[in-house]
């Protein structure tokens, strides 16, 4: 088998002269991962003998090492030997008959301690308000499928299997037996209908209920509970393949706990649960409680004592007593924490502080993890925004800009005298791929090699402007347009984030060699929202895209669809304003309503071509991906390209004890 | 013929000197504060002809010379430790090369020997080779690293391509031409591939630009935020100070609550709260001023309460006194008579502020809030350095960081000097020493 099918599953007939080259970069890229229980080979300088590298007769014959290649890090497995320990507090109540039965093994005991950038808004599941939310709902509460991010595909949570019927429109979720809340009650098909009927009512306002909604007349699903069976039962407006996903996305809460604050009315269920809560109000099912909270520095989870997992010798998980989330507000502050050891785990290391993580690894401290091309993408984009605005009257771009803006082969110009190379030998200081769409190489599963790549030649940039007429005419080094006006735009970036900085420097640097006349300035974040959502007043904008859990880009809709508040250059548009825009539209409607992923797959392949054909965005770079974790003191980990990338598996991580 | 009796050859007594001719005389045997001035001097000279002295242009990135270190100091060289086995595309193994690479104290750099090992006059630096280095994970590093077996030299008064400014002052009144000081003729460098060169005497940064350039035209930010914002803070100082010494009652109240009111306010938060408020469209020139004002606006408080409380002494003088009762106007008075008896005072304190207004222009750009790229300032060139890597791996990084050192301690010898030499109590030369 070869190894470059493995990783473009999708293209294996492609001539391999134009895609070979990024191919084995990739595969070079996606080098090996390991857990921190198996130690990667020791390094090539280690030992080695120097040589006179202008001298190619070198006395001492330099040692080879084979690269050692793994598309993904592989899957921990059990180790029957390992001494057991003892749950502290212990496990109460009986293991139900459905109990998850997860192959690992490990010993109890311990805590683990990682941190996160940021701060809790709220800790109700029902309306994760930050990203931090997002990412701490999943210790406290379970859903009814989950995504495992080792194996990147959906399974079973709190429901063990599910039907769908014939006309994909209806969905049934048998629900585990003998599962209990973190009080002890016991949880049934009840408690997820209340969830749903929480999530689905019309005066709560969450971003969760969006996924649900019928795309044309916002109708919701009805949900109806079987209790014979301890099964919900979903009735679909429409064919929905994204269905799964959105199941995913709900958390169950206790219809016990919160009966009362589901009210016809001004439901109060929104206000409970916040980041004042009593701990011992915040009754979940995920694998640990929350104990401790002292907002802006750290979050502490002890073990649910009910949790429903058993691993590969019937012990009940989760294996660490303690969960101690340290909250940093500095991505250095995070850094040198993680290197004076007081942190176990250190999410994507950043290009800035690869050189200690890597000199961590050689000392034997740490284990860094190579996880391949990071799934979030580096964008510049024009506005392309034809409105007015409405209290001035004037247009949000100028006429002038939008003729430039507005015209293809400008913006293809523009593509053409970006040198993605520079930015990746500078700013990500070597450590980073060149895109051409959304899509990155990192994501297997949706990446298409096939999308239109406007390769750096400033030459070719150069006369595509001059065939247009938009030469310099009076000798200032800057183009004027067909009808005499100046090129001169300006260029935003957040200022905040040092690596978008010099990302913006070195374009403004590329477009001044074109001849257009650049003014790059870096501003604050939340302005720069701001003007991209609601003021419409910007020229040409540098950011960049996060990748979701799942990596579907049906995820991405508020970005794709025309109507999208994230559709950068021309965000909710009435109708979509272009052609090609209404294709797109067609198409990630299609993808929603088909379900066969190899036909979707093909859908989307078209849209990344019509995105990459007319350029209202241009794709520039996507960062490789690491993840360092401490030696020796944290096992089962499994590591992953997506978010969380460590973990997303806490319940069945254990602690080395000394 | 009548000479006036001052001008007469008197027997041995020096003639007369003037406040400001005793002043530069007690100053000129401060040693210490002559050598800041001097310092100061030096630094305005260079960063006012920063573009001339400068080998390249202020925003010069070059993706090949990425975090090369200082050839002031020494060189880097090469070696290789081992071969990566791989495979290619056509799935056939092949070998790729793995190479640490070495800094040389005071070895290679700038050195005085030409390609024949001949020693030279002229300083010659070693053409750059670009070296991929593959790690056992089969990712690749560039390393760069000099090729020792060539010497280019450096040539003065060369001729640069494009056009870039000379002279500037403050960074306004700038002058334009193509003349570097000193550099590297783009014909001597070797037209072969993965070979480039540069004259980089304090290093490289993030993008491949020198940093040596970078302070250099940094330091018509940082050196001058300090003069102007000065002048602006004593102009409102001197106003609002003269204004409440020489009235007094209600204004004098009015304005010095005003001035604790301002003292009171923490200094750097004030200036965080009014970076937010100002428009955030500005070019980076405009921000600079903006800065200046902003500065200016919070720090001309204390030396307007120092003016009031002179001007308070002074109003009830003989002299003042005269001037009034010759029907002098109240601004006449305070501008002609009042004010001139401050000036050595102002002078002194605005001497001894200027490095405020130098660490806080460095504050605010370090924190985001000032000075942004592609622009210099030395507080954004210390920004690289938030990151503990820069510390350990590229600490030439923190070279701007000395400037501002350099600039803040001279003007703080010099102004304690002056401080010295105007103190009306002190006598010519060291005499109270003898006394006590």
């Amino acid at each position: 088998m070869n190894r470059i099918s493995r990783i473009f599953p999708s293209i294996p007939n492609q001539p391999p002269t134009l895609w070979a080259p990024i191919a084995i970069l990739a595969t070079l890229l996606l080098a090996s991962g390991c857990t921190s229980d198996s130690p990667p080979p020791k390094t090539t300088t280690a030992g080695a003998n120097s040589g006179d590298v202008e001298n190619q007769e070198s006395p001492s014959k330099p040692r080879v090492v084979r690269v050692s290649k793994m598309d993904r890090p592989e899957e921990p497995k059990p180790d029957m030997s390992l001494p057991v320990g003892v749950p502290n507090p212990p496990f109460l109540g009986d293991v139900s008959p459905d109990a998850i039965v997860v192959d690992r093994t490990g010993t109890y005991g311990g805590d683990i301690r990682y941190a996160i950038l940021g701060e809790v808004e709220s800790f109700n599941p029902i309306e994760p308000k930050g990203a931090t939310d997002q990412e701490i709902r999943a210790l406290v509460f379970s859903n009814l499928v989950t995504y495992n991010n080792g194996k990147w595909q959906a399974e079973p949570s709190l429901a063990k299997s599910w039907e769908v019927s014939d006309d994909q429109l209806t969905w049934t979720f048998f629900l585990r037996d003998g599962i209990r809340w973190s009080d002890g009650e016991p949880l049934d098909a009840e408690d997820a209908l209340f969830t749903f009927n929480a999530v689905f009512h019309p005066q709560i306002a969450t971003s969760i209920k969006d996924g649900f909604k019928h795309p044309v007349t916002g109708e919701l699903p009805e949900v109806s509970v079987d209790k014979e069976r301890n099964a919900l039962i979903f009735k679909l407006k429409r064919i929905d393949s994204q269905f799964l996903t959105h199941v995913g996305n709900v958390r169950l809460i206790p219809e016990h706990k919160w009966r009362d604050h589901l009210q016809e009315n001004n439901p109060t269920l929104l206000q409970q649960m916040n980041n004042d809560v009593n701990p011992k109000d915040l009754v979940g099912s995920g694998p640990f409680m929350l104990a401790d909270y002292k907002s802006g520095e750290k979050i502490v989870y002890k073990r649910n004592p009910y949790y429903w997992k058993i691993d590969a010798r019937q012990q009940r998980l989760p294996y660490l007593d303690e969960v101690i989330i340290v909250l940093v507000k500095d991505l250095n502050l995070l850094w040198q924490k993680f290197e004076a050891g007081e942190l176990d785990l250190f999410e994507d290391v950043p290009a800035d502080h690869f050189r200690e993580a890597v000199a961590m690894e050689k000392a034997g401290k740490a284990s860094l993890i190579r996880l391949g091309v990071s799934l979030n993408s580096n964008w510049v984009c024009f506005n392309l925004h034809p409105g007015k605005d409405p209290d001035t009257g004037e247009p949000f771009v100028d006429e002038a800009k939008a003729y430039w803006f507005n015209n293809l082969d400008f913006r293809k110009a523009v593509n053409h005298a970006i040198d993605r190379d520079g930015i990746k030998r500078t700013a990500f200081q070597g450590r980073a791929t060149a895109i051409w769409s959304s899509i990155t190489p990192g994501n297997k599963t949706w990446f298409h090699s096939g999308v239109p790549k406007y390769p750096y030649d400033l030459d070719k940039a150069k006369a595509i402007l001059d065939e247009l007429g938009w030469t310099d005419r009076d000798g200032d080094g800057i183009r004027e347009d067909d009808k005499g006006r100046k090129i001169s735009f300006s260029l935003n970036t957040n200022v905040e984030n040092n690596l978008r900085q010099q990302v913006g420097n070195l374009i403004s640097k590329d477009l001044v060699n074109l001849g257009l006349d650049i003014n790059f300035k870096p501003i604050i974040f939340n302005d720069l929202v701001t003007s991209l959502r609601d003021s419409h007043k910007w020229d040409m904008i540098l950011l960049g895209w996060g990748s979701g859990v799942p990596p579907d880009p049906a995820n991405g809709k508020n970005i794709t669809l025309s109507s999208g508040r994230l559709h950068a250059w021309y965000p909710q548009q009435p109708e979509p304003a272009t052609e090609w825009e209404a294709r797109i539209d067609n198409l990630m409607t299609m993808m929603d309503e088909e379900l066969d992923d190899k036909v979707r797959k093909k859908y989307y392949d078209e849209v990344q071509e019509l995105i990459g054909q007319n350029i209202p965005i241009l794709y520039l770079i996507a960062a490789n991906s690491y993840a360092a974790a401490q030696e020796g003191r944290i096992g089962n980990l499994w590591p992953s390209l997506l978010r969380p990338q460590m973990t997303w598996n806490l319940e069945s991580l254990w602690k080395y004890q000394p | 013929m009548a000479e006036p009796a001052n001008t007469k050859p008197n027997s041995g007594m020096p003639p007369p000197r003037g406040p400001w001719a005793i002043l530069w005389l007690r100053l000129r045997k401060n040693k210490l504060a002559m050598s800041g001035g001097f310092i100061l001097v030096v630094l305005y000279l260079l960063s006012s002809f920063g573009g001339f002295i400068a080998p390249y242009g202020m925003n010069d990135t070059n993706k090949y010379t990425v975090k090369y270190g200082p050839m002031l100091f020494g060189g880097y060289t090469i070696e290789k430790t081992g071969d990566i086995l791989a495979e290619d595309e056509n799935f056939e193994e092949i070998l790729l090369p793995s190479y640490v690479r070495k800094w040389n104290w005071f070895s290679g750099g700038i050195h005085f020997h030409d390609t024949n090992r001949n020693f030279s006059l002229r300083p010659h630096v070693h053409p750059l080779k670009e070296y991929e280095s593959w790690d056992e994970y089969g990712e690749m590093e560039y390393l760069l690293a000099e090729d020792r077996s060539r010497s280019i030299p450096i040539k003065f008064f060369v001729q640069a391509k494009e056009e870039h400014e000379v002279f500037s002052l403050c960074g306004f009144f700038r002058v334009f031409g193509h003349t570097h000081l000193m550099g590297i003729d783009a014909s001597d460098i070797p037209k072969e591939p993965n070979i480039h060169a540069g004259l980089f005497i304090l290093g490289t940064d993030i993008l491949g630009r020198d940093l040596w350039t970078r302070i250099l035209y940094g330091g018509q930010v940082s050196l001058s935020v300090g003069l102007i914002g000065i002048f602006i803070s004593i102009s409102i100082g001197l106003f609002i100070g003269g204004l409440a010494g020489y009235f007094g009652g209600f204004w004098d109240f009015l304005l010095m609550r005003l001035v604790e009111l301002l003292l009171a306010i923490p200094g750097l938060y004030l200036i965080l709260t009014l970076r937010y408020a100002l428009p955030n469209d500005l070019t980076s020139r405009e921000t600079y001023i903006m800065i200046v004002a902003i500065l200016a606006i919070v720090g001309w408080a204390s030396t307007g309460r120092m003016i009031r409380g002179m001007v308070l002494s002074l109003r009830e003088s003989e002299y003042a006194l005269a001037a009034r009762s010759l029907g002098g106007s109240s601004l006449r008075v305070i501008l002609r008579h009042l004010l001139p008896n401050t000036a050595s005072i102002v002078i002194v304190t605005a001497t001894l502020y200027v490095p405020y207004y130098i660490l806080g222009e460095v504050a605010l750009s370090y924190l985001g809030f000032g000075i942004t790229e592609p622009d210099a300032s030395w507080g954004l060139l210390l920004k690289d350095c938030q990151v503990t890597e820069v510390m350990k791996y590229n600490p030439w990084l923190i070279t701007p960081g000395f400037f501002i050192f350099l600039a803040v301690l001279a003007y703080n010898f010099l102004g304690d000097g002056l401080r010295d030499a105007a103190d009306p109590r002190a006598f010519l030369g060291a005499s109270r020493n003898h006394e006590d």
